[in-house]
């Protein structure tokens, strides 16, 4: 009885200190530690080692473009064991300036850009990614809105028209159709309004600020998928090439060239891969060869006299 | 009885001074995490701020090199972008933000963001003049209005805190003289309980020596009250029966000294009248009648002291005892006469 009591008096003194104490030292509201946002950039464990640099092309809204490419640009760095590092380049010449002086060691490309890096750089196309809906190619086209009156190429005479240069879609395609549409050395030929992505391109005619607009077609099927109360009327569409392709640098190690082209064919089999892959808006990829190109290769014969006048700043490039 | 008493009064003593120091802690608490909290908040919000004036010059600063060819890549561009979106997201976490003012000054920042945006990415990108002028115009003018707008936000903020410390002070001080006036009374009312607690024991106590004093002065017939329903009570019960059963005892010997009295009564003054009249009748016989007279009468005088003897002891009200001699013990009839209290 003694013991009980002294026991319980200790432990409601013990209790008693421990109240005042914990009163004493409660810590501050949570709420006033504000945490930082994480950025998206570097959110992955990344191993140490060389890093990987792959260069990317502004093809829409850069800031969306780039979150989609760290998803997959932090996965390949767990399944290569290396960092990866993301290096957007403002323009398409850009990228291919960077594989030439060894900026970056590999890069996403249009097709137009990929055919000119391999030509003038040796690249080796590796693979190129299949959408969710299966698509692998693409299209060049002409597009105007729903309710503009042109009908046809030869009415662009006068027009502005909104491209994308070193693309195929917004440059070398439309050139093509306006040079075999004799609209090149009229004095009314359409006024080139250079934007610097397919989306701004669509968005310059969609706002009425260019009477008609060149691009690729899925980022068109992509936007009037967005924005179902936008309406438009494509004039002309050019033969199908290979979606933006993963190109490597020639100096690059034949073993890290099979280990990066591995890692992206075998993504979609592991759930974090799927992942990663559905963030950057892919099913998976699939292998990709030069051969591929022709429709490009094509374009390129039918304006290959003319061809300064793209000011491309590059001569053009030639089938292998 | 009297621990559970005695328990009883210091439990809610001790639990109301708990209580008290609790209080008095959780409210000095508050008040201090209230002046942490605004500190910390109109800090963040400032850095924040600064944060966001910094990052825009930053954008405007890429863009200019990206123009001029010194920078082709948009990484640190991007980068940029997403920390001036990342701050104006956590705008809202503080409550700071939520004042009407401050929360007009926000939204129209919010507002401006997404053209903002879209007007660094065109300009990153565009490669047409009349689209970089555009653009530039554009992003130029949102850029200034979004600087502009984090001049008055940083201004509120510091007002508002400042109010807000006043304000924290002012009660900060009302709670200080509540806490001194609660733990005053806190102390008066612990010494009002001690001293009730004291009282529980202390008057028992001086009863009882009272009582022990009466009964050292033979006063058997003082009795002790205590209602306390307690130990005390028990003791004063158990005095009380002692008390009683010395009264009994006393009575008891004065009656058998009185019953011892009236047989002496009875035995020697039927002895004694025998012998006071066979002394009357040798008196008339005697031959010398001087001599033989006074030894009568010494014999008569002892005959005398015999009967007060008896007489004291029939009027014995108590028994009282005295030395006879070293060790043995006698009655002290002049005293036993006397009565209690003399």
């Amino acid at each position: 009885m003694k013991y009980a009591r002294l026991i319980l008096m200790t432990s409601t003194l013990g209790l008693l200190v421990g109240l005042l104490v914990w009163l004493g030292r409660m810590p501050a509201d949570p709420k006033l530690s504000p945490v930082r946002p994480k950025s998206a950039i570097g959110a992955a464990t990344i191993p140490a080692g060389q890093a990987l640099r792959i260069g990317i092309i502004p093809e829409r809204d850069i800031f969306e473009q780039r979150k989609r490419y760290l998803a997959l640009a932090d996965e390949l760095a767990v399944e290569l064991d290396r960092p990866v590092e993301l290096v957007t380049c403002s323009s398409y010449q850009g990228v291919l300036q960077d594989l030439a002086e060894k900026h970056v060691d590999a890069a996403f490309l249009g097709s137009l850009v990929a055919v000119m890096a391999v030509d003038r750089l040796g690249c080796r196309i590796l693979v190129k990614p299949q959408g969710v809906d299966g698509h692998t190619t693409y299209r060049g086209t002409i597009f105007v809105r729903d309710d503009s009156p042109i009908r046809r190429i030869e009415e662009l005479s006068g027009r502005s028209l909104a491209m994308v240069r070193t693309t195929l879609g917004g440059h070398l395609y439309p050139m093509v159709r306006l040079f075999q549409a004799g609209l090149t050395d009229s004095p009314q030929s359409p006024r080139l309004v250079w934007c610097g992505t397919h989306d701004e391109a669509i968005e310059q005619v969609i706002s009425g600020k260019a009477d008609a607009g060149a691009a690729k077609d899925i980022r068109l099927e992509a936007i009037e998928r967005q924005h179902p109360g936008v309406k438009l009327r494509r004039l002309c569409t050019g033969s199908a090439v290979p979606e933006n392709a993963l190109a490597v640098d020639a100096s690059m190690s034949r073993q890290l060239q099979d280990q990066l082209g591995k890692a992206l064919l075998t993504m979609h089999d592991s759930p974090a891969g799927r992942a990663a892959l559905e963030r950057f808006g892919a099913a998976r990829f699939q292998p990709c060869r030069i051969e591929e190109y022709d429709a490009v290769f094509d374009l390129v014969d039918a304006v290959r006299d003319r061809w300064q006048r793209l000011n491309l700043d590059a001569p053009a490039p030639n089938r292998r | 009885m009297l621990r559970r008493k005695l328990m009883l009064n210091l439990l809610p003593l001790l639990a109301m001074l708990v209580v008290t120091a609790a209080a008095a802690i959780w409210l000095l608490q508050g008040v201090l995490r209230e002046l942490t909290q605004i500190d910390q908040q109109a800090w963040s919000v400032v850095e924040r701020v600064n944060e966001l004036s910094i990052t825009v010059n930053s954008i405007e600063v890429d863009l200019y090199e990206i123009h001029v060819g010194r920078e082709r890549h948009l990484d640190r561009l991007i980068q940029a972008v997403d920390q001036l979106r990342g701050l104006m997201d956590e705008m809202p976490r503080y409550e700071i933000i939520h004042q009407p003012r401050a929360w007009s000054v926000y939204e129209s920042m919010r507002d401006r963001m997404p053209r903002f945006e879209a007007d660094v990415a065109g300009l990153a990108t565009a490669q047409d003049r009349g689209l970089i002028r555009e653009h530039t115009e554009s992003a130029l003018a949102n850029a200034v209005a979004l600087r502009n707008d984090t001049l008055p936000l940083s201004r509120f903020v510091r007002d508002h805190a400042h109010g807000e410390q006043q304000s924290l002070s002012s009660w900060f001080r009302w709670l200080v003289l509540g806490l001194t006036l609660a733990f005053v009374l806190s102390i008066n009312v612990s010494v009002m309980v001690l001293l009730r607690m004291a009282g529980m024991v202390l008057r028992p106590v001086d009863r009882l020596v009272a009582a022990a004093r009466e009964l050292g002065n033979e006063r058997f017939d003082h009795r002790v009250r205590v209602e306390q329903h307690d130990e005390f009570d028990q003791l004063a019960a158990a005095y009380n029966r002692m008390a009683e059963q010395l009264e009994v005892s006393e009575q008891r010997k004065v009656e058998v000294l009185g019953q011892v009295a009236l047989a002496m009564n009875h035995e020697l003054n039927n002895a004694m009248a025998t012998i006071e009249m066979q002394l009357q009748l040798l008196g008339r016989h005697a031959g010398d009648p001087e001599n033989l007279a006074r030894r009568l009468r010494q014999i008569r005088q002892s005959l005398q002291r015999m009967s007060e003897a008896v007489d004291s002891l029939k009027q014995a009200r108590r028994v009282v005892l005295t030395d006879y001699i070293e060790g043995v013990k006698m009655l002290d009839l002049r005293r036993s006469m006397e009565p209690v209290g003399v």
